[in-house]
């Protein structure tokens, strides 16, 4: 008895330690981060569900015709977005009215889509799936499919330790991928951590963004989180008002999520419906504006000289993060897609 | 080793001989005490108009027993989605090995804010139900459709679906009443005197968070009565 207690204490406490590094080596809180706001307590966050979230999340299995997968609209080699079109474009090359957001850091964001309409990350996947031109989908007949394969009734076994497919445990291993896409070795990191230094350039277009746009793109995420105007302005073709339309507050019309800046290399076209291709496009138009915060203070942006300009684009080409973009970790499992049966 | 699976199974036993339950029944009614609405039945509103329900669905939670003001027991589940044309799913049942004493329920009407951000849930909140907006976080508390003369949608067709977990147009609703401890309760919910608000509100299909929603979402928790036996 006594023997059994001793093996079976050993056992538990092998089994906590091996979670501990596992979720230690697929989430790692960068040092100059904050506490990320997700909430993982109470779930497992372990390998074998992060590899069928990223099954999912590639699989075209999850549109009604099998042509669209998350990676679609979010391509891992543009950190998690699209380049090709202003506006997304789903099944039957259907055009939604907003541009796909890239994807990292998601653990930090407190709701998500450009106006919060989502507001935790483990529903998430449940818009795209069922949205008429993203994946025109139902969340049941996805489920079904999901049954039908062996890859995935083999893999959600070994995950949740039986042989239940629901759309709980599908939607936590999606989330599970997700979370695990945290960028966050730009050069500006390696200078915050002081294992690299600014150029000159660079130097001043780092200050010229503290003073300017570091209330909304607040450091190191780049964002405040909240909900701003930031002047360009409706477009008339989508008549989108942005958080308004959430919140039914008349104030927040034309206020959507502030995005981050990183990768900004890598994400155009820019803004919730992808009107402007160029970087350049975006420092003409904050050059000298006066904007209202959503709450009520001013931010007066300077207008910007030809040469303060080139500055401020080094500084923002420094939050490009290369290593998050090869990251083999996050691209195609073809170890799941292509793995043959055990028999 | 033995003795304690042996003990254990004696003590399962007797867990299983006390247990007790509550089940609250609900039903849809026109008013008058026991005239019980059916699906797709038409009936008569008023002088001219008449409707009928294809689907009415709706989420009970945060069930609480209290006696003289305290609570006693607290439900487990998050949320019963209740359909009262379907005999399996019109009962809401708490089970507990022995019932406390009490002389007072309370409940929700939809599912509260804590929930609503909890992320997916299975059973009777797993999103496939049809009760879950996905484009928008957020449970639907509230399902009727059907078909009323005074609709201007084609075929006279009415979808309401209220909720709306947070801000201004929060439909989540709280209810209590004073009861006789008992096994069994029946509740009915009068949806004649609720559509006489739908009616005057003129707007046959909410889909979302609105003013509306929050505001039939209030006239339908006054519907509700305790059938006392
Ligand atoms: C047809 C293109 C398309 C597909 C397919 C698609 N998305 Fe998206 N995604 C978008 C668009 C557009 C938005 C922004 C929507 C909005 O703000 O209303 C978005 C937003 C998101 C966000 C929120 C990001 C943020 O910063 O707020 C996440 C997370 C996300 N998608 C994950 C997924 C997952 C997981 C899948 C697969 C289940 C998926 N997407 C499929 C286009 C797509
Ligand atoms: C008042 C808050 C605010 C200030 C100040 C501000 N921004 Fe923005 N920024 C936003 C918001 C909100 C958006 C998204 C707007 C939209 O899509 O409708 C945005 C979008 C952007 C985008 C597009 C990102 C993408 O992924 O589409 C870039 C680039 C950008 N801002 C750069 C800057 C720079 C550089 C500054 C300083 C010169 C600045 N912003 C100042 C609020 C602000």
């Amino acid at each position: 008895m006594k023997k059994l207690k001793f093996l079976l204490l050993l056992a538990c406490l092998s089994s906590i330690m091996g979670m501990r590094q596992l979720q230690d080596s697929l989430f790692k809180k960068p040092a100059h981060f904050p506490e990320p706001k997700y909430a993982f307590k109470g779930k497992r966050v372990d390998s074998l569900q992060v590899l069928l979230g990223r099954a999912l999340f590639y699989d075209e299995a999850l549109s009604i015709d099998f042509t669209t997968s998350c990676a679609s609209c979010h391509s891992p080699f543009s950190a998690f977005t699209h380049n090709d079109h202003e506006v997304s474009h789903g099944i039957q090359d259907r055009f939604g009215k907003r541009n796909s957001p890239a994807l990292f850091n998601l653990a930090w964001q407190p709701y998500y889509m450009w106006d919060g309409a989502i507001n935790n990350l483990d529903v998430q996947a449940l818009a795209p799936i069922n949205h008429p031109d993203e994946m025109g989908e139902s969340t049941e007949h996805v489920l079904k499919k999901i049954k039908h394969s062996w890859r995935y009734r083999s893999l959600f076994n070994k995950v949740y330790g039986d042989t239940l497919i629901n759309s709980e445990r599908m939607l936590k291993s999606i989330s599970s991928f997700l979370v695990t896409l945290v960028s966050a070795e730009s050069k500006y990191d390696r200078v915050m951590l002081k294992k690299d230094s600014f150029n000159l350039q660079e130097q001043n277009g780092y200050t010229l963004f503290k003073n300017n746009c570091n209330t909304c793109h607040t450091e190191p995420l780049f964002t405040s989180f909240n909900f701003e105007n930031n002047g360009i302005g409706m477009l008339e073709k989508y008549r989108d008002l942005g958080r308004a339309a959430i919140s039914g507050d008349p104030q927040d019309s034309l206020r959507f999520k502030v995005p981050s800046l990183r990768n900004l290399e890598f994400t155009y076209p820019y803004m919730h419906d992808g009107r402007m291709q160029k970087l350049y496009q975006v420092l003409d138009h904050y050059s000298g504006i006066t904007l209202q915060k959503a709450d009520g203070t001013k931010v007066s942006v300077q207008k910007f000289s030809p040469e303060e300009k080139v500055d401020l684009m080094a500084f923002l080409l420094a939050l490009g993060d290369r290593t998050f973009l090869y990251a083999t970790k996050n691209q195609f499992p073809k170890e799941f897609f292509f793995s043959q049966p055990m028999e | 080793m033995r003795i304690l699976f042996v003990f254990l199974f004696a003590f399962t036993l007797l867990q299983t001989k006390a247990s007790d339950s509550l089940s609250i029944a609900f039903t849809a009614s026109s008013g008058k005490p026991g005239t019980k609405i059916q699906r797709n039945q038409w009936i008569k509103t008023g002088a001219h108009d008449s409707l009928r329900i294809s689907d009415f669905r709706f989420y009970i939670s945060n069930v609480q027993l209290l006696h003289q003001g305290k609570i006693v027991l607290t439900d487990s589940l998050e949320g019963h989605l209740i359909n009262p044309f379907q005999a399996e799913q019109s009962k809401l049942m708490l089970s507990k090995p022995r019932l406390p004493e009490f002389d007072e329920i309370k409940l929700g009407i939809g599912i509260d804010s804590l929930t609503s951000v909890d992320g997916p849930k299975s059973n009777d909140l797993d999103p496939i139900h049809g009760m879950y907006w996905t484009w928008q976080s957020g449970y639907i508390n509230l399902r009727i459709e059907g078909q009323h003369s005074a609709s201007t949608l084609s075929d006279n067709e009415f979808f309401f679906h209220l909720g709306a977990y947070a801000g201004p147009f929060n439909c989540y609703q709280t209810l209590s009443f004073k009861v006789n401890a008992q096994n069994q309760l029946a509740i009915e919910i009068n949806l004649l005197d609720w559509f006489k608000e739908a009616e005057q509100i003129k707007v046959w299909k909410i889909m979302s968070p609105r003013r509306e929603a929050a505001q039939l979402s209030k006239t339908f928790a006054r519907a509700f009565r305790v059938i006392q036996p």
